[in-house]
Parts: C-alpha cells; structure tokens; sequence
C-alpha cells in the first residue's frame, strides 16, 4: 500500500471519530525514536488537502522538530495565544508553534484556547519520555494519536505512554508508524 | 513473550539466522576436510589352543578346561594388543620389514581390538589406506610370531594364525564427518534462533508486525514510507 493510500486511510479513521467539522487531534510519541512532527504536518496538510480547515499547533516544552516540516509556514504560537484563536476556512492550513513552558502547558487557559479554534486542530506535543505535555492536553483533545517507529520504538515506553493516556482519560485510537526521528 | 511474537521476530531476522547457520555449516565443513580421510586396516588372527586331551571324561572336563582356557588366552590378547608395549613392537616390525617407521604412541592409539570367540579382529586407524593395511597385518604377525616376549606363555598353549586382512575408507570416521557438519549447522540454526530470542526480550523494541501491541491498539496508518 502507498503513501497516500495510507494517509487516506488514517485521515478517514479520525475524521470517523469526530461529530462534525471541528476536533482537536492530539498526536504524540511515547519516546523520542519517532518522528511524530511528521506525522502531525502530513495529517494536517492531508485534511486540508480534503477541504477541511486544519489548524496545526505545536504545544510543547521541548523541541518536536516541526519546523522542519512546514517550509516556513510556522506562526508563533505565544504570539497567537495573546488574541483569539485563528479560525482557518476550508482547505486553508494555519501552522503555530513555538517552544512553551511547561506552565503555559499546564494553565487550563491554553486548553480552552484550543477549544475555541475552528476547524480541525491538530495538536503536537513533545515525547512523553521528555515532557508530560501531552497527558495535560489530552483531555481537551476528542482524538489521541501515538506515533511510533517501527523496530525502533520500545514497548516499555509505549506501555507507559497508554497508561498515563488512559489514568488521563484519554484512550488513544492506535498507532501511527512514522519514520525515526533524526538524532 | 508470546510464542507469535517470537515467530514474527524470527522471520524479521531470517537473514541473520540463515547466515549463522550456513556460516557454522561452511566452518564445520572446512574443519572435517582439513582433517583429511581415515582408512581403517584390519587383520584377523585365529587362536587355537594346544591343550591336550585329559583323558577323563571327554563331555564335561576337558571341555570346560579349554573353553575356560581360551578365554583366559583371549581375554589376556585383547588387553595386550591395545598397549604400548604391543604398538611398539609393531613398529619394530614394520621399520624393519617395510621401511615404514611410525611412532608408537600414535599407533597404540590407533589401534583397537574386538574380539570373537577364538579370533581376534585387530584394526589400525590412519591416514592412508597403506599404512593401515601394513600396520594390521604386522600387528597380527606380531601376534603370531613375536608374543613370546610379551606373553611367555602364549606359545606353550595356542597357537595363532593370520587368516585375513584387507583395508578401507573408514565407514564410521565418515559418519562422524557428517555429523559434526549437522552438528555445526545446528549449532548456528539453534545459536541465532536463542540469540534472537535474547534481542528480542532484552532490547524491547516495537514491531508493529508483532500480535500482541501493548494496550491491545491497532496500527492505524503506516507513514514511515516514502511519501
């Protein structure tokens, strides 16, 4: 199966779990061997690409690498977060990210923000290995993503990466296979 | 870790494992062709016995007298020719009757006996088939010309007589051969299948073809290919 076959394939499984066209995707990797910047940019690309409007935010108190992957789309994230969040029309992409610290991560203000967007937002945070920014957001978010690499990845960590989910309340709707992230 | 799991581990590395294996076979094979080919020699010598008729009962007495007698000899034969006072005797006799000078500890070695009920079946592993029939025949001459020294008595009682020889590849140094490449493959098939195994539980690494992913999720999307 290709690329794009695959992305289809993913793209649909999300939007199935979402009521109408506005959501909150959280994408995470339980460990720092997966690309899940990747993972994160192509989603939001392929739901634009569809005639959704995609929002992609990198919410995260370390580095995911997403700048490298948004040809110099990306918005500053705490610039954005001092006004109303941007309500993207159909098929537009709107990219912010930005490191933030794991206070602003944590303020229940960031999770209503994120709330108050339009269109399919699609979250990224750091490694559950580096940061817990993604069991604090988890909540606000209707669908959880964990991106692993194949053979790379460990168990342990992914073990530990579906508990804190869960012990959250969030129960993750599966993997994603990414490529290994550059070290 | 579940048995699937392992499985799916062994196919992912079936290269891995096929080269261990076929590399310990290759070895194993080097090894047995360096070791070159074994010829066995044989000689059978029959012994018989001088006892006289005792003249008493000839059902049970004399009888039991020369069968306890033979014994006696065969036993005492067996033990002596795998010796090293015996090996050096044949060495004697083959430096001096065919020019072929052998050590002597290397031939006691080589050389094994099996007895039957009044011959002796002698055998002399070496290297070439030659040797191997020269060095049988001259331990049965020994036996039935030189025993004297070893065993004084021989000669009063028995006599011995070389009755057959012959030499060839050695039947069971080729099974062995076989066996030890088997063995060699086995050792890689079975080595890189346990350290396989090992990796697999020790390093912990995720394979999304593995039937057991942790927290029972499903592998949404394969994006690690090229896009």
């Amino acid at each position: 199966m290709n690329f794009d076959f695959e992305l289809a394939s993913l793209r649909a499984r999300v939007l199935a779990q979402l009521s109408d066209d506005t959501g909150l995707i959280l994408v995470a990797a339980p460990g720092p061997w997966a690309d899940a910047a990747a993972v994160a940019s192509q989603l939001a690309h392929s739901l634009a690409d569809s005639g959704h409007g995609a929002l992609l935010i990198e919410a995260a108190s370390a580095p995911t690498g997403l700048a490298g992957h948004c040809d110099g789309q990306l918005g500053s994230l705490a610039h954005a977060l001092e006004s109303e969040p941007p309500r993207p029309g159909p098929g537009e992409l709107e990219i912010l990210g930005g490191t933030l610290s794991p206070d602003q991560i944590a303020n229940p203000a960031l999770a209503a923000w994120l709330r108050r967007a339009g269109g399919l937002v699609v979250l990224l945070t750091a490694d559950l290995g580096q940061s817990a920014d993604a069991i604090v957001l988890c909540r606000a978010a209707d669908v959880s993503l964990l991106v692993v690499a194949d053979g790379q990845s460990r168990r342990k960590q992914l073990r530990t990466a579906i508990a804190e989910l869960r012990a959250a309340g969030s129960d993750p709707l599966g993997l994603v296979a990414a490529p290994a992230r550059p070290r | 870790m579940y048995a699937d799991t392992l499985f799916a581990g062994w196919l992912r590395n079936w290269i891995t494992i096929a080269t261990a294996t076929l590399l310990l076979l290759a070895l194993a094979g080097i090894w047995v062709a360096l070791e070159g080919q074994t010829y066995v020699g044989r000689a059978q010598v029959l012994v018989s016995l001088k006892v006289p008729d005792s003249g008493q009962d000839p059902t049970y007495q004399v009888e039991i007298s020369r069968t306890l007698t033979i014994n006696y000899v065969m036993d005492d034969l067996e033990q002596l020719v795998t010796g090293a006072a015996f090996a050096g005797l044949v060495a004697d006799r083959l430096a001096r009757e065919s020019q072929l000078d052998l050590d002597p500890g290397a031939l006691a070695g080589s050389l094994q006996a099996d007895r039957t009920h009044r011959g002796l079946n002698m055998y002399v592993y070496w290297g070439d088939r030659a040797t191997a029939e020269r060095a049988a025949r001259a331990a049965a001459e020994v036996i039935t010309r030189e025993l004297d020294g070893l065993l004084p008595a021989f000669g009063e009682i028995a006599y011995a007589s070389v009755i057959d020889w012959e030499s060839g590849l050695d039947r069971q140094t080729l099974l062995r051969k076989a066996i030890t490449v088997l063995l060699g493959g086995a050792i890689g098939l079975f080595g890189s299948l346990l350290a396989v195994a090992v990796g697999i539980a020790r390093r912990g690494r995720l394979h999304l073809d593995d039937p057991d992913l942790p927290g029972g999720l499903k592998t949404l999307a394969r994006l690690d290919g090229r896009p």
